[in-house]
């Protein structure tokens, strides 16, 4: 038996999102580029720096995302769409605006109806940005792990 | 050192069975080809385990890697049955279509040098005796044209030269132990659940496993880091490319041909396979061959038969398919630590395995300590799974829950159905011009039952084991995940209602064998069967130079 798999189950999710969504459409048909400043932005309300990890920003995650929607070209069209919506919710760009603020558009996000593409992107770029900042070792090591399961392992006992 | 041809035999597969029945014809003195479709793996080189991003990484694939498989009927979904759905508290329904759907595993294979064994877990189960005659035991499906007895031996072969680690309890699926290393120590989630069953009846016990416990073979021990299904780099894993296709290589006397797609299978006089044909890299080949020993898989050998409309007097090639039946459950205990590490599939449950066993269904099933096989290795696995939320109060519940996921899944019985069959796709053709192999499985009344019963276990061994909530759970009813499929060319007494006979040889075809699962009669319940394919395999060797 076998665990899903996460990306495949990360872009079925994102055609689902996109497919007979108006706005979505609009991407679709006329190619946006992504806001890398607000996507970072953004990454790091999710993902903020703490006593022993740091940032989203601070380890590039938003630069991995990008490179990963070269590989994936709807992604790329979804955050082209998720990150034009965040710079229309206040007095300016996302991430021009007050940490405060920015995370009441977050908060608002992660609780909006699932079906909605504010929630779909708020779960999609949450799913993809903790798989990439949770690969990083400088992450890693925050939870006592090895940078690789290999050459170690994890020999017992264990308690 | 390889051979050329002419050769004694040819064997199209290099997976379980393939690997195994190579290995004993070679120990027979007999010169062997086999013909893999897919590529060799290097662990050095493919495995991804020593990378800091190795969590985002799974099995790699290859180019040849994946067989060419299109998916037909799968059920449609009864919205009464939703207590069945897949999902996590992340995410939340995972699949929401009206009929179920392929997951992303789907068919879930390697097609290479040593197979899917290269990423199976290594579980080394021997069938549970009285499963072999549920036609005459229980009215349905169909019974083994031979009895335990008869495989007994050749599971002793396989444990033995594999290096199998355990200690089932003596009895009549398992009358002598001597030969298997010592157990794995278990897991803390495994104690856990080994704790919980004791006050719901279930008995555990360490699973027996194909990872060495003690160095074999120039094969070191496992060092437990838990990630066997990404592909083992140390070699401790029992896996058929560093058992039974290194000691046939070590004879001398085989030859693989890695990329070689057989396509046609070409007749002689008297009933008989003169020779195969089909591409190596882009270029065509033809092999002849006094003896044709078929290991492609319970997908993938019907196909070809199908394909070259041979073998097939029955009726019953493609017939019969019957899939993996599983579920699982997963919470977070408080107080429980380091659950990523150790092996996996540690610990099993036997209690509710033989037929009959599960109140209202035929079918058995077994249960698995699961946490490091569904993947909760990691962190990112917990953050995208199990873990919700964002920000500062996320990470700080992340490092507090990290290492305390308990999992423990159900896998069980099916029943064949006319319903759940393999053919040849109508429409698609692969790059050879080769229609692919179209999967139709469709869940039953009694399937429906038995994953039920599953779950309901499931779910009370964590609430016993001490989770106050489940995070997560995916199962069978909204998704196809088939890592054992079975029946396609199933074996048989009676020509007419079987491909096979005992020994695993074609009734129509004198030189034709086959090695792998599709000649199950049926699918035990839920017992891992790479080690009775090797053994039937084995067993089919001997037969052939006998």
């Amino acid at each position: 038996m076998l665990s899903m798999s996460r990306r495949q189950v990360l872009l079925g999710a994102i055609v689902a999102s996109l497919s007979g969504d108006a706005l979505a459409q609009q991407v679709l048909e006329t190619p946006q580029p992504i806001d890398a400043q607000t996507l970072s932005a953004y990454l790091d309300v999710l993902l903020p720096a703490d006593d022993l990890t740091p940032a989203a920003s601070a380890l590039n995650i938003a630069g991995d995302l990008v490179e990963f929607a070269r590989q994936a070209p709807q992604f790329g069209q979804f955050l082209a769409l998720g990150t034009r919506w965040l710079n229309e919710t206040g007095r300016g760009p996302f991430h021009s605006l007050s940490l405060s603020d920015q995370e009441r558009v977050v908060a608002w996000m992660s609780s909006a109806d699932r079906n909605t593409s504010p929630a779909r992107f708020f779960l999609l770029v949450r799913l993809t940005g903790i798989e990439f900042y949770y690969s990083k070792p400088e992450v890693a090591v925050a939870f006592g792990l090895n940078t690789a399961p290999q050459p170690a392992g994890y020999p017992p006992p264990w308690q | 050192m390889a051979v050329d041809g002419p050769y004694d035999a040819v064997v199209i597969g290099a997976g379980a069975g393939g690997a195994a029945a190579a290995w004993r014809l070679c120990g027979h003195g007999l010169r062997v080809l086999i013909l893999e479709a897919g590529p060799r793996f290097d662990p050095s080189v493919d495995y991804h385990l020593t990378n800091p991003d190795w969590e985002r990484q799974l099995f790699p694939t290859k180019p040849g890697s994946q067989g060419a498989v299109s998916y037909g009927d799968l059920g449609t979904l009864d919205a009464n049955d939703a207590d069945l759905a897949s999902w996590n508290t992340v995410s939340g329904r995972v699949f929401d279509n009206p009929t179920r759907v392929p997951s992303a595993a789907g068919y879930s294979h390697v097609q290479g040098v040593g197979g899917s064994t290269l990423h199976y877990v290594g579980e080394a189960h021997r069938l549970n005796p009285d499963s072999l005659r549920l036609a005459t035991d229980h009215g349905v499906g169909s019974d083994w044209p031979l009895g335990f007895a008869d495989i007994e031996p050749f599971y002793v072969v396989c444990e033995t030269e594999i290096g199998v680690a355990g200690a089932p309890p003596k009895g009549p699926r398992w009358p002598s132990t001597d030969h298997l290393q010592p157990a794995h120590p278990l897991s803390t989630s495994a104690r856990a659940l080994d704790e919980a069953g004791g006050r719901l009846g279930m008995a555990w016990e360490p699973n027996t496993r194909a990872a060495l416990s003690e160095p074999k073979d120039g094969r070191p021990n496992c060092n437990y880091c838990g990630n066997c299904g990404r592909g083992c780099p140390l070699g401790d894993k029992g896996s058929a490319d560093v058992t039974f296709i290194r000691k046939a290589e070590a004879t001398g006397r085989l030859t693989i041909w890695t990329g070689a797609q057989v396509t046609k299978l070409i007749a002689g006089s008297d009933r008989r396979i003169s020779a195969v044909s089909g591409l190596r890299d882009g270029l065509a080949f033809e092999v002849e061959t006094p003896v044709l020993v078929l290991a492609a898989g319970a997908v993938q050998t019907p196909r070809l038969l199908l394909a070259n409309d041979v073998a097939n007097s029955s009726g019953q090639v493609g017939r019969n398919f019957m899939e993996t039946l599983g579920w699982t459950s997963t919470g977070l205990r408080a107080g429980l630590a380091n659950t990523h590490k150790g092996l996996p599939a540690d610990a099993v449950s036997w209690t509710f395995n033989s037929p009959g066993s599960v109140p209202g269904v035929v079918g058995g099933c077994r249960f698995t300590a699961s946490t490091q096989e569904t993947g909760l290795l990691g962190p990112v696995a917990y953050g995208s799974r199990i873990v919700d939320g964002y920000g500062a109060a996320f990470k700080a519940q992340m490092r507090r829950d990290f290492g305390s996921a308990i999992s423990v899944s159900g896998t069980g019985e099916m029943i064949p159905d006319a319903r759940s069959f393999v053919a040849l796709d109508p429409t698609q053709v692969d790059a050879a011009g080769v229609p692919v192999a179209q999967i139709n499985s469709v869940l039953t009344d009694h399937s429906l039952a038995l994953l039920r019963f599953m779950a309901s276990q499931c779910r009370a061994l964590l609430a016993k084991a001490g989770v106050e909530e489940i995070r997560e759970e995916f199962g069978s009813w909204d998704s196809f995940t088939a890592t054992h499929a079975f029946g396609t060319c199933r074996m048989g007494s009676d020509p007419a209602t079987s491909v096979v006979d005992g020994f695993g040889r074609s009734h129509d075809i004198e030189n034709l064998y086959i090695a792998d699962a599709s000649v199950f009669p049926s699918t035990g319940g839920g017992e891992a069967p790479a080690m009775t394919i090797q053994a039937l395999a084995i067993r089919l060797a001997d037969q052939l130079v006998a």
